[in-house]
């Protein structure tokens, strides 16, 4: 499975079955196995409230799908500065990361902290990297509301690995198995929560176009909203070369 | 006066049984006294630089009053040392993040031991042993609330959970801001290509730290502690001459609040339970601890030996039971009174309250003093009119000069409530509640108890004859009224030679708040300041805050090289004279990052040539900001929400051989401002706040305010006596011997070299609430005696016999009994004792000598004048407290 918040936005889609009893595993098998595209492109619009002040931050986006289920990202900064971020998500090991300053610096992020905030918002490293279904224990904690839909609400605790957040729980929407809002529990405290919002189906695949992670103290919230969007377009191998990023 | 006299006479038992509940409802509230010595008490909450030192901390968070160690193990390197540090910072850290689930379990597995019954204390221990942690805050309380136990018996333990308790109050709060030490610590490296961010101790994923153990981890550690420089004098410290690192540092930053008292206890309460490590801890939380200590035992220990002290005295003065317990027993109540009244009103006791009590006692033992010595003197008379009669006329005379001498002393003190100082207002308040306390507990107490003791002359004061013993007191006394009378002239002379002598020594007096010179010098307070200055630059810091002018402004290589121009030119070797240890600021973390993403190349940790690197690495930097303003936690201490101010923590090292006093900071402030005047770009704003030069405010506030309110209350005192007597002339004369005691006592101050500071500054207001007492006691009798048609010669021999003995009595008891401060820990404690002795002798010599000098000199009549003015008929004081023509003291 990959629940991969930021970029559930553009990649995260789940199918619709309609089904009854089902487990916490259950749902989220369904939810995993909702139709995914091969390739992303998109520009958003990140607007960080923090304080008394909303740090407005631009980027272009391109994804796409390798082999062994295993992703390529790269994200470039357009304001307030140029820097690029290139993933290669891996399934069962660590992410890598590379990073290309506006200077033309490269730097490989070895073991960044994934409890950081990413740029100054309020996604974590963590919420960057992908996460396979596997790694997670479910339980099904019942029936839950989550921006305006019914959810199944179930419970996620890392089995092993850096565990960030003590556990993690999805509302997942009744109607198609997508998730639409993710609570984060850290230090035994709620800590955050992502809410998914203007879901839509692209080319058959469920698309957020607007997102918001917000602090549950009502201190911070990072909105995200996608200007652009389009899927399955031919991209080259060689765009997600740590050289492209030159 | 005379009514309430006579009531008291009539009815003594129910006198004293109303005395007696009062001390029973007031004196608890002691126990709700709390000591304040945080500066916000001294300042006026309208001053604009502290206003803008309140701001700066809301934006940048409290960064004067941290928590400072310095760890100096023989081995430092040995895991030993590392396991005991880390003991100590992760006891320290559940302070700064609370965990309900933890403490909540912790509590309950309390409460099913104590279900249990008693237990044995190793058993008891034991039972948490997977919690180590918790098994350090078991000990440790236990240990403070009941010392060495074996057993802890059920009522023990609801105790210790009590205690638990109250702990888990504090870590609920989230009282730590931060804590920086080599264990806790992150940095970032760039080597290879590869952008690392890393803690200099490894921790799992469990969230523990993983110590170095074997040699090489240890020497791995050092490496990685050895990487940045902004680490040393911060994280470690070396030693000057072989370069070897010798200490390390652990700052503990506290959240920004008012009272950082409770806390800052808890936490030097946790420091001193790890003994095993070697460490010496400071900083203003832990200095202000000791300071509280202090003032504490000086209040409940010294001010009782005062107490004890002083009963000798009037056991010499009076020979008798009588004349020990009934003027004791009035001090004691007033001080209860007071106390109490302080406790429940919330008065706090600063280091200026400090000085409360003792006025008390001083104020109080001249109040009892002169009623019983009145009775002595009376005692003849009282015989032959009958004991009740007498002691009517003696008490009713006596207590109405005594109810004046209050009242005026009460005016002069109440001017001080005028004060834009919280302290200074409440001191006002405080003092002059107490002297009228102390009047009406005298004119009370002393009288109902005569009229129930039989009337007797103690035999011991009587010689074979019967008649009364000479004593020293007497002779004393004919010295004075040979001196007024026969050789006014010399003595006028003698006057204005000292008067010249003490005026030179006002241009020498210092002015001195800075707090650390409140402490002996090779006192541990000191010396830990001292070492942790060596070590660590210091304890406390200058805020230099500039301003770029626009948002993002801190931004930009120009304002960053600024700053760094200015930390450079504070430690240049040719400005040793500004005592600046360290200086931290926001461009360190910029250093670090461009030195990381240049390959670790020393050489680029500076600031980079272009904004958009800035900007790059403020993307990266990937901190916490738990409070979600906008900055990441560790820059906070530096830098504004808008990134348009920096601050520079300039630590200032408080040299041992080098005195960094209220003067020297101010030049050093002023320094670093003609520096920046000259060298900031035009663009540019600054300003130089921070605790050092809230200290230095002090200064005027609190002296400067204290001598301005001295002189208000001078002039009301003049004018009271003045309308007292409807005489101008009553009023400028009673003036003059209280201005030679407060000149002289500056004087001799300025000359010793005695510093004027928050507690000397105060005798100025002791010496006139003794001195108002003296001169009407003296002016009073004087006019009594004149108006029965004695000459000046026989009047002022008159008057002295009677009003000087008493006035000679209150200073005999008061030098010796104040003389115990001197074994205070304090050093304005041991000077306010010293100057306190010395004021009783110039407030003595001012009412007895210059006083009856100045009346034979001039040849003042203070008859009241036949024909009064205008003001004079309308402000009658006299005659509303029935001093005028009416006076009716039956002599």
């Amino acid at each position: 499975m990959k629940v991969r918040v930021l970029l559930s936005i553009v990649i995260v889609m789940f199918l619709c079955q309609s089904c009854f009893a089902l487990t916490g595993r259950e749902i989220m098998e369904k939810s995993d196995a909702l139709p995914e595209p091969q390739t992303a492109e998109s520009s958003a619009v990140m607007n960080i409230y923090k304080g008394n002040r909303v740090l407005e931050k631009e980027f272009e986006m391109l994804a796409k799908k390798f082999e062994n289920d295993e992703d390529k990202i790269l994200i470039s900064f357009i304001r307030p500065t140029k820097i690029k971020l290139l993933t290669h998500s891996h399934t069962g090991q660590d992410d890598d990361q590379w990073l290309r300053l506006s200077s033309g610096k490269i730097k490989r992020i070895a073991a960044s902290d994934k409890g950081k905030a990413f740029v100054n918002s309020h996604f974590y490293y963590e919420d960057l990297g992908s996460r396979n279904i596997d790694e997670y224990d479910y339980k099904l904690l019942g029936d839950g509301k989550a921006v305006g839909e019914d959810c199944y609400k179930v419970e996620a605790i890392k089995k092993e690995g850096t565990k960030v957040y003590d556990k993690l729980i999805l509302y997942v929407r009744k109607s198609d198995y997508f998730v639409v809002r993710v609570d984060f529990y850290r230090k035994n405290k709620f800590h955050k929560y992502l809410e998914n919002f203007e879901i839509k189906k692209v080319e058959g695949i469920l698309t957020p176009y607007s997102a918001v992670m917000a602090l549950a103290d009502g201190k911070g919230k990072t909105e995200l909203k996608i200007e652009k969007l389009e899927y399955n377009k031919k991209m080259k191998d060689s765009t997600f070369n740590k050289e492209a990023l030159r | 006066m005379n009514r309430y006299i006579d009531f008291a006479l009539k009815r003594p038992i129910l006198v004293l049984c109303i005395l007696a509940i009062v001390t029973l409802i007031l004196s608890p509230g002691m126990m709700k006294l709390e000591f304040d010595n945080s500066i916000d008490v001294f300042m006026p909450r309208n001053d604009e630089e502290y206003l803008y030192y309140n701001k700066v901390k809301e934006v940048y968070g409290d960064n004067g009053r941290f928590i400072i160690i310095s760890v100096s193990d023989k081995n430092l390197w040995s895991p030993g040392t590392l396991r005991k540090m880390d003991e100590l910072i992760r006891d320290l850290e559940e302070y700064k993040e609370y965990d309900e689930k933890k403490e909540s379990l912790r509590l309950l597995k309390l409460d099913s031991l104590i279900a249990g019954g008693s237990l044995p204390y190793d058993a008891f221990i034991l039972s948490f042993h997977d919690d180590p942690s918790f098994q350090r805050l078991l000990r440790r309380k236990t240990e403070v609330i009941f010392g060495n136990v074996e057993k802890l018996s059920r009522w023990k333990l609801k105790k210790l959970k009590k205690e638990i308790s109250r702990s888990n109050d504090f870590k609920k709060q989230e009282l730590i801001d931060e804590i920086i030490a080599p264990l806790t610590a992150q940095d970032i490296t760039g080597k290879d290509d590869v952008l690392v961010i890393f803690d200099l101790v490894d921790v799992g994923d469990d969230g523990e730290r993983i110590l170095p153990t074997t040699a090489a981890e240890m020497t791995a550690f050092r490496k990685k502690l050895e990487r940045n420089p902004a680490f040393e004098m911060g994280l470690y410290s070396r030693d000057k001459k072989t370069g070897e690192i010798t200490d390390f540092g652990i700052i503990i930053k506290l959240e920004n609040m008012e009272d950082q008292d409770p806390i800052a206890r808890e936490l030097f309460g946790i420091i001193n339970s790890h003994g095993s490590l070697d460490m010496v801890t400071s900083g203003i939380p832990i200095v202000n601890i000791w300071a509280i200590d202090y003032m504490h035992n000086d209040l409940y220990v010294l001010v009782p030996i005062i107490m004890l002290v002083v009963m000798v005295i009037f056991y010499f003065n009076f020979r008798s039971l009588r004349g020990v317990i009934l003027p004791t027993a009035t001090l004691g109540l007033a001080e209860l009174w007071l106390l109490g009244l302080m406790g429940y009103s919330g008065f706090r006791i600063t280091s200026l309250a400090l000085t409360l009590p003792p006025l008390i006692i001083a104020v109080g033992s001249s109040y009892s003093i002169h009623i019983l010595n009145q009775y002595y003197a009376d005692f003849t008379s009282i015989t032959e009119v009958g004991k009740h009669e007498g002691l009517r006329r003696s008490m009713s005379h006596i207590s109405l000069t005594v109810l004046l001498a209050g009242i005026t002393t009460f005016i002069a003190f109440m001017t001080l409530a005028t004060s834009q100082v919280t302290a200074i207002k409440e001191w006002g308040i405080a003092s002059a509640i107490g002297v009228m306390f102390a009047v009406f507990i005298s004119s009370s107490l002393i009288p109902a108890a005569l009229s129930l003791l039989p009337h007797t002359m103690p035999r011991l004061l009587l010689r074979k004859d019967k008649t009364l013993r000479t004593t020293i007191v007497d002779r004393i006394i004919q010295l004075m009224t040979k001196g007024a009378v026969l050789h006014h002239r010399k003595v006028i002379v003698v006057l204005i030679i000292l008067m010249t002598f003490s005026i030179a020594g006002l241009f020498r007096l210092k002015v001195e708040t800075v707090f650390l010179y409140y402490f002996k010098e090779n006192g541990p307070v000191r010396e830990a300041i001292h070492i942790i200055g060596e070590k660590f630059g210091g304890g406390d810091n200058f805020v230099i805050q500039i301003d770029s002018g626009e948002v993002d402004g801190a931004t930009t290589p120009k304002f960053l090289t600024a700053i760094e121009n200015l930390r450079e030119w504070l430690l240049l070797t040719e400005n040793r004279d500004l005592n600046i240890g360290r200086t931290d600021s926001f461009s360190d973390f910029i250093k670090t990052m461009h030195l990381a993403m240049n390959n670790d190349d020393l050489s680029f940790y500076k600031i980079p040539e272009t904004k958009t690197d800035i900007i790059d690495y403020l993307e990266l930097y990937a901190g916490d900001d738990d409070d979600g303003n906008g900055r990441f936690d560790e820059f906070e201490p530096f830098v504004d929400e808008n990134y348009q101010s920096c601050n520079i923590l300039a630590r200032l090292y408080r040299k041992k051989d080098f005195r960094v006093g209220t003067t020297e900071i101010s030049q050093i402030k002023e320094k670093i401002i003609d520096h920046l005047t000259m060298n900031l770009p035009r663009d540019y704003s600054f300003c130089v706040t921070g605790f050092p030069t809230m200290e230095v405010k002090l200064v005027y506030y609190v002296v400067k305010g204290q001598l301005q309110s001295l002189l208000l209350s001078l002039i009301v005192v003049g004018i009271i006596v003045m309308l007292l007597f409807s005489l101008l002339k009553a009023g400028v004369i009673a003036l003059i011997p209280m201005s030679v005691a407060v000149i002289l006592n500056f004087g001799i101050m300025g000359w010793l070299g005695i510093n004027l500071d928050m507690a000397t500054s105060i005798i100025a207001a002791i010496t006139i609430g003794i001195g108002v007492d003296d001169t009407i006691h003296f002016l009073n009798n004087f006019r009594h005696l004149r108006t029965r048609g004695l000459s000046i010669d026989e009047t002022i021999s008159g008057t002295l016999a009677v009003s000087g003995k008493a006035i000679l009595f209150t200073s005999l008891a008061l030098i010796l009994g104040f003389s115990v401060f001197t074994v205070s820990n304090f050093r304005p404690v041991i000077l306010f004792g010293l100057l306190m002795a010395m004021t009783m002798i110039a407030t003595t010599i001012g009412a007895l000598l210059v006083l009856p000098t100045i009346i034979k000199a001039t040849n003042i009549d203070l008859a009241t004048p036949e024909k009064k003015s205008l003001l004079y008929r309308h402000l009658n004081l006299g005659k509303i407290f029935g001093l005028d023509e009416t006076d009716s003291s039956g002599e």
